[in-house]
């Protein structure tokens, strides 16, 4: 009994593998995979991409230039491990033609070689890992995101002319986000004339940022805060109970304060400036239609940042397959396509791509505030196409080495 | 307690034999998708045994193997990204670290037994976590190091790397699993069974238990390496989640479900759950709920392991 059941098992899982995927009859789908965190730390992040992404798709019924489209979605998890085999999965199994997603920085660095060796393009459409635009660009990668040191350039600018900065210690997470916008930051900063006179990296999995808090320099004008997530909450709350707010400015990258984290930050993060290239409270007609659509789906009031970029990147995806008439096969011309796509208008606001593959966008100063009832990000300042070189000549920029903990040197710690 | 794989080493060998003419040669006509999975599998099989070495042969409850493993796959990493390390030179010196670490911890795991073994093993590869987090300029702390690529290999006739790199990796498990079969059948091996069954006895009987032991860990922590620094090639990436606490259990729940203190049943056990945990993802978000099913279905009717569910029902 018992070796019959242990066989049946056997049966059962090596039939499970070895079934191949169904044949297409006529025109076959548009196979998209698309690999987010279903599960793990970052999964509220996940679900928002999907919905995001899904709800684009929905609204255009799932077909474009003709071809039915097939999503297939691929669990991220919390390892980047786990994107790695899931992106090989997607490309030999399931044979999709375009791959989008991916939360996590050190999973796009980890899935990025796995497509360019199997020739399939990839649409990253949160990680903001810089180099993969820049000295690891290629034709197979762009993204519609962000990157850390194109967001650091602004609050860098905005620190110094707008706020009137020029002392500014750093809180950053330990890892690739936290290096790259302050890396960001404080080149743009110092070459104003400013200095950064404190960097402290905290582990990403801190739960206490109490002692942090504590340390850092009183002289200092502003805070540049690049906790994000879950840990934001603790810190900004550290940062209120310890009078830091009162007293001075927190500039926070945006994913500190983001829609979906702002019922539990509640009153302690009123007033805190942050940057980031959308706000649910954005106002053009595209974002508040969007808004309104998706939260019949979601049936919450809190828009998460992470549903506003890749409902604009499923349009940009769809806008690029439109413009090679459907035919992804052809994969030199989608390639190409793929960097000449141009949105005019999406929630976030115009979508260009450069020709390293990242997105130009307008980028927002936003600020906390209660409306009512409920908390918003305040749109106060606009920065328009904003490349992700800044001012600088692509050649130059990437001449020097990527943004890190010890690029640029601390010079005034 | 079992020493059938022992008694009867010709059925073993052969039926061994077997099974690898028949991973060699289906894999061209498997699906790629399902080959990757294999390699995967071998990778884990040949890790899961070394364990086995510890947990089923020798009674030593290891909790913290994957800070051998990991230790070799930081190795590779590192010397193939930053110095551009040959296959051979970077699997030469992944076993030997990995070995050396296995050294070092053996002369303080080993003053402890049972459960507080399993405490301090399990701290130590939770230490190995927190330096492969936090020693950012050595590890990348938790981005890790990326873009390793496929090692060079001089295989004739073969169309994809997926293929070339999946013999590689075949022929790499059938050396280490010629190893561990001549490991569990020198004296060397039985004395360890001997010390598995009661310590006392053989210490008793004139024999250096603790020199075994710490021989039985050099050599456990070296296999690890070697399966570490083929996950490097695998993934071409390594990352803090190599030596998680995640990790470090899946290599013993690969033994247990398998069936500890068999060598076959390790090897069946990282199959089984490689293939389990990746297919299953595919259905369901739930999978980590069906894999700790199966765990709790083996715990509760299979404690010797799939194999000794086979054998139980000869």
């Amino acid at each position: 009994m018992k070796k019959h059941l242990v066989l049946a098992l056997v049966a059962l899982v090596a039939a499970v593998v070895l079934v191949p995927a169904a044949p297409a009859a006529e025109k076959p789908p548009i196979k998209i995979g698309f690999i987010a965190p279903k599960t793990g730390n970052f999964a509220q992040f996940g679900l928002d991409m999907l919905n995001g992404f899904k709800l684009y798709l929905s609204e255009i019924d799932y077909m474009i230039a003709g071809r039915k489209v097939e999503l297939i979605e691929e669990d991220e998890g919390a390892t980047p491990a786990n994107a790695v085999t899931k992106a090989r999965k997607l490309i030999e199994h399931d044979k999709v033609q375009l791959m989008g997603g991916l939360l996590m920085a050190a999973a796009a660095y980890a899935v990025a070689p796995v497509v360019q060796e199997a020739g399939v393009p990839l649409v990253i459409t949160v990680a903001a890992s810089d180099d993969l635009t820049q000295r690891k660009a290629s034709k197979y990668l762009a993204r519609v995101s962000l990157t850390g040191g194109e967001h650091g350039h602004v609050a860098g600018d905005y620190a110094y002319r707008k706020l009137g900065w020029r002392k500014v210690a750093v809180i950053a997470m330990d890892y690739g986000w936290g290096h790259e916008v302050t890396g960001g930051f404080q080149r743009v900063f110092e070459e104003l004339g400013g200095q950064v006179i404190q960097k402290i990296w905290t582990p990403v999995i801190t739960t206490d940022f109490g002692p942090y808090v504590a340390s850092l320099k009183p002289e200092a004008d502003g805070i540049l805060d690049v906790v994000t997530g879950a840990a934001s909450i603790r810190l900004i709350g550290e940062l209120r109970k310890a009078g830091v707010l009162d007293k001075k400015k927190v500039l926070a990258a945006g994913t500190a304060t983001d829609e979906t984290l702002l019922t539990a930050l509640g009153d302690t993060a009123l007033g805190v400036l942050t940057f980031l290239p959308w706000s649910q409270a954005l106002d053009t007609p595209e974002n508040k239609r969007f808004v309104e659509r998706i939260k019949q789906v979601t049936k919450k009031d809190y828009v998460g940042f992470s549903g506003a970029i890749n409902y604009g990147a499923a349009m940009w995806i769809a806008e690029a397959i439109r413009q090679v008439g459907g035919d992804v096969e052809n994969k030199e011309k989608f390639f190409q396509t793929l960097r000449a796509t141009e949105i005019k208008s999406s929630p976030r606001g115009p979508i260009k791509i450069d020709k390293y593959g990242h997105i130009i966008q307008n980028i927002y100063i936003r600020r906390v505030d209660k409306v009512g009832n409920l908390y918003q990000n305040t749109v106060i300042e606009t920065y328009p196409s904003v490349s992700q070189f800044w001012k600088y000549n692509p050649e130059e920029y990437l001449k020097q080495p990527i943004y890190s903990r010890d690029n640029p040197p601390c010079r005034h710690c | 307690m079992d020493v059938a794989a022992t008694r009867a080493p010709m059925r073993l060998v052969t039926g061994l034999a077997v099974a690898l003419v028949i991973l060699a040669g289906l894999a061209p006509v498997l699906p790629s998708y399902v080959v990757i999975l294999m390699t995967e599998g071998l990778i884990y099989a040949i890790a899961a045994a070394s364990l086995d070495l510890l947990l089923g042969f020798a009674g030593l409850a290891s909790l913290g193997h994957s800070a051998f493993f990991a230790v070799g796959a930081y190795t590779t990493a590192i010397l193939v990204t930053r110095h551009q390390a040959s296959f051979g030179a970077a699997l030469a010196a992944s076993i030997v670290l990995a070995a050396v670490a296995s050294a070092a911890i053996a002369i303080l795991v080993l003053r402890a037994t049972g459960i507080y073994f399993m405490m301090i093993t399990l701290a130590v590869s939770l230490c190995a976590w927190g330096l492969a987090y936090r020693w950012v300029s050595l590890t990348g702390g938790d981005t890790g190091i990326v873009g390793i690529p496929r090692p060079r290999v001089p295989w004739v006739g073969l169309a994809s790397g997926t293929l070339s790199f999946y013999y590689t990796v075949l022929a790499l498990f059938v050396v280490c699993l010629a190893l561990y079969l001549l490991l569990i059948w020198s004296p060397f091996g039985k004395t360890l069974v001997g010390i598995r069954d009661s310590e006392s006895r053989m210490r008793v009987l004139g024999y250096n238990v603790f020199l075994h032991k710490a021989v039985a860990l050099v050599v456990a922590g070296a296999f690890a390496g070697l399966a570490g620094s083929l996950y490097a090639y695998y993934n071409g990436f390594v990352g803090p989640s190599a030596v998680d606490l995640a990790h470090s259990m899946q290599f013993v729940l690969m033994v247990i479900v398998g069936g500890p203190g068999t060598l076959v049943g390790p090897l069946i056990g990282a199959f089984a759950i490689t293939f389990l945990e990746k297919m299953v993802s595919v259905f369901t978000e739930r999978w980590v709920m069906v894999l700790a099913a199966a765990y709790v279905v083996t715990a509760l009717w299979a404690p010797r392991g799939m194999l000794g569910l086979l054998r139980a029902a000869r």
